[in-house]
């Protein structure tokens, strides 16, 4: 027989579930713009039958599951996402920077510069008997001088930050597999407690991806709770424990590399994908590359324009004159030879001495322009195609980062879809909450009133 | 399909950067008329406008190369009809005085006057275009030419003074393509190694006076080289050799004038070039620009009308 204690509890039962049903829902609503929270999902359901006669109506409703809503499957696409995302927007980033440092399409550019030195010579073949040209062309040598100069050395500046940013990110990097390694004890303290450890899990979850932001990482959950992560086939967190980054300066390298070594490894941990791995990419590859390509330059230019001038006579009569310091081996040691310098009547314009009117060589320099270089193009084109091609490899880092974060928007915008947080939908259930709360109230309020009848009858 | 509400207001905030990033976007083109900034933003047309710059530059170069050579030719061309124009009065003069009909005294003025002829001569061989010597070869700062003069201050002979008097000098007036803009000395007044012979102006003219001073005869002996009338056939001669040279300068004045003129298309041509690789159009521009505003503003009103509803405003 159904007894009016049964009932009370049912009431009572309803309006514990509703209570947590409205505190899901305000954890769920005040949590709305919390990154990387994944909404809770109360799941009802009947409370078992009890002693309740043959009839077996049920004892009301019941909690199934609190649930954290959250896609396994996507949460590894995006963690995937996020790491060559990561990659390409840094590959981007850099290659902006280098964009920069040769401002290849503003004034006064590289192009620009050398165009103003064959002007330079042209100038004098114009006027050879002159000091003015001489004066005007000894400038605009130093100016382009001054410009790849400035140039290399942003690009060495550039090479010094990112070992700085790598160093900085090793530090990160310890910080985030320290603090997963951290979570996976709560977690598991929290579970085996019968506690709920959804929000530790979201904040794992959340490092885990801050971390193959920095670098390609794998997971495994463990039957405990506890989180494996992977990164280049190493272990880097193991339940309680994590390897750190340590970094090293290689003492012997001009620009103190910084490498990275995992735990008390002696070799070096070369981080694949991520920021870290595009800071590596473009530390040791895209940088050195360009940075080469600018020194052949200086060595084929000052070695042809320097050939011609050798033979050619100054003003003051002065022959064997390098334009360039001899021996130019990259853009550290191009400049202009002191000696002209010191005296630009030395620049040489003739091919005799004592003809201030010839301009044999002056002629025979501003045609060096079109001569072929080390790498088998004109001189103009070598120097032009340097920030052309930085600029091809940006476009296309920047057409691959757009893919990129074309996908992983989408895998972004599906997990909110799954695990975030709808208001409406919250304030939907709020009310359902409500009403049911409501209902129990009333069912405890109407048997509260049966007992009372029963309780006066005499 | 579910929409949270953090996917609404990042996409949002997404949508608003991406508008203002377009909108500042054409406002720097509009304020640069440019549309490339950096190479990887458009490789191929960044190429060709660096490249097209460097041809500009190279164009507008030839053409003050040209203009600059124009100068020294053009003197050097007024100066050749100067001196072809006195040589055609020096052999008028030696006609006249080669006259039977002529007295001794015609001839002794005729002679001063040839004189006046030879000095005029010689000043044109050291003539200046500015302070640059005309003839001089590569010498230009030095007068090319010196003369020796007799006890009564007449020029006895003239010899060239610079050793460089047969230097060239050349003008690069477009790619691969370089013209000799000046006239040596030696091809026009004093081959080289045939100075007091009668290819040397100075030399047949000086004695061209000396024979017509002395009634127009020669010394003694050198009736076959010394008389007026072969003197004539030298100057006729080195006459033939001066036009050839003012020829020279004439068409290559001409050659200039045109190559400038053909220059100054190609250079428009690569101006086209330069703005049709980096340049902007602005009617395009300008209505982006007032798309984007449309989409900006319609967005806000959207966002404004959605954004701030949800079910919370309907409650209670």
């Amino acid at each position: 027989m159904s007894t009016l204690s049964n009932i009370l509890e049912q009431g009572r039962r309803a309006l514990q579930v509703q209570q947590l049903a409205m505190q899901v829902i305000g954890h769920n609503t005040t949590n709305a713009g919390t990154v990387g929270f994944s909404r809770r999902r109360l799941d009802l359901g009947t409370a078992p039958p009890g002693e309740t006669g043959q009839w077996g109506v049920g004892s009301g409703v019941d909690v199934n599951q609190l649930a954290r809503v959250r896609d396994q499957l996507l949460d590894t696409q995006i963690r995937e996402g996020t790491s060559v995302s990561a990659y390409w927007t840094t590959r981007d980033d850099e290659l902006g920077r280098v964009e920069e440092a040769f401002n290849a399409m503003g004034e006064n550019n590289l192009g620009a510069l050398m165009d103003e030195f064959w002007q330079g010579w042209h100038d004098l073949a114009n006027d050879p008997e002159s000091m003015a040209p001489r004066y005007a062309l000894k400038d605009k040598a130093q100016a382009l001088v001054n410009s790849l100069k400035r140039v290399n050395s942003n690009l060495n500046a550039q090479i010094e930050q990112a070992n700085s940013r790598i160093a900085a990110g090793a530090e990160q990097f310890n910080s985030l597999v320290a603090g997963i390694a951290e979570l996976n004890t709560q977690i598991v303290n929290s579970e085996v407690s019968g506690l709920e450890a959804s929000d530790l899990r979201d904040s794992r979850d959340l490092l885990v991806e801050q971390l193959s932001q920095l670098t390609t990482v794998t997971v495994q959950e463990q039957s405990d709770g506890t989180l494996n992560v992977y990164s280049g086939g190493h272990i880097i967190v193991q339940g309680d424990l994590s390897v750190p980054l340590n970094t090293d300066q290689v003492e012997s390298d001009p620009q103190r590399k910084v490498v990275l070594r995992l735990g008390s490894s002696a070799t070096e941990w070369k981080p694949s994908g991520g920021e870290l791995g595009a800071l590596y990419e473009q530390r040791d590859a895209e940088l050195p590359r360009l940075l080469e390509k600018l020194d052949a330059f200086a060595r084929d230019f000052s070695a042809a324009v320097n050939a011609v001038h050798v033979t050619g006579f100054g003003l003051n009569g002065a022959s064997g004159q390098e334009f360039f310091a001899a021996g130019t081996t990259g853009v550290a040691d191009f400049e202009l030879s002191a000696s002209i310098v010191e005296d630009p009547s030395r620049i040489s314009s003739g091919a005799s001495a004592d003809s201030p009117g010839d301009n044999s060589i002056a002629l025979a320099i501003a045609s060096v322009r079109n001569q072929l270089g080390s790498e088998g193009i004109s001189l103009d084109e070598q120097l032009r195609n340097i920030p052309l091609e930085a600029g091809s490899r940006r476009a296309s880092a920047t057409q691959q980062m757009d893919i990129e974060n074309a996908v992983l928007e989408n895998a972004v915008n599906r997990r909110y879809a799954i695990s975030g947080v709808s208001l409406d939908e919250e304030m939907a259930k709020l009310i359902e909450s409500q009403k049911a709360y409501e209902a129990a109230a009333k069912i405890v309020q109407t048997v509260d009133e049966m007992m009372q009848t029963i309780l006066a009858l005499k | 399909m579910r929409v949270s509400h953090l996917q609404r207001q990042q996409s949002f905030v997404r949508d608003v950067e991406q508008r203002v990033y377009n909108m500042q976007r054409i406002e720097q083109e509009l304020g640069s008329g440019k549309r490339i900034f950096t190479p990887s933003e458009d490789v191929p047309n960044a190429q060709q406008a660096l490249q097209s710059r460097s041809e500009l530059e190279l164009v507008q170069q030839y053409q003050r190369n040209i203009e600059n050579g124009q100068g020294f030719v053009a003197a050097a061309d007024g100066k050749l009809t100067q001196i072809v124009d006195l040589i055609n009065e020096i052999d008028a003069l030696a006609l006249a005085a080669d006259n039977d009909h002529e007295s001794a005294e015609d001839r002794t003025f005729a002679a001063q006057e040839l004189n006046q002829k030879l000095e005029l001569l010689m000043e044109y061989a050291n003539a200046q275009f500015g302070d640059r010597y005309l003839f001089a070869g590569h010498g230009t700062l030095d007068a090319p030419f010196a003369a020796t003069r007799d006890s009564e201050g007449r020029i006895v002979s003239v010899s060239s003074v610079s050793p460089s008097i047969a230097g060239e000098i050349y003008r690069t007036i477009d790619e691969d393509e370089e013209v000799r803009i000046n006239v040596t000395g030696d091809r026009l007044f004093q081959p080289s190694g045939q100075a007091g012979t009668s290819q040397d102006l100075f030399y047949v003219v000086a004695q061209l006076r000396d024979t017509i001073a002395n009634d127009n005869t020669p010394p003694e002996g050198q009736e076959d080289t010394l008389s007026t009338h072969v003197l004539r056939d030298n100057l006729s001669e080195i006459r033939n050799r001066i036009v050839e040279q003012q020829t020279y300068v004439g068409s290559l004045n001409q050659r200039m004038t045109n190559k400038l003129a053909e220059l100054k298309e190609t250079e428009i041509s690569w101006t086209d070039r330069v703005e049709s690789a980096e340049g902007v159009e602005m009617t395009d521009l300008v209505s982006r620009l007032s798309v984007e505003e449309g989409v900006y503003n319609a967005l806000l009103a959207i966002q404004a009308r959605t954004i701030s509803k949800s079910l919370i405003d309907y409650l209670g």
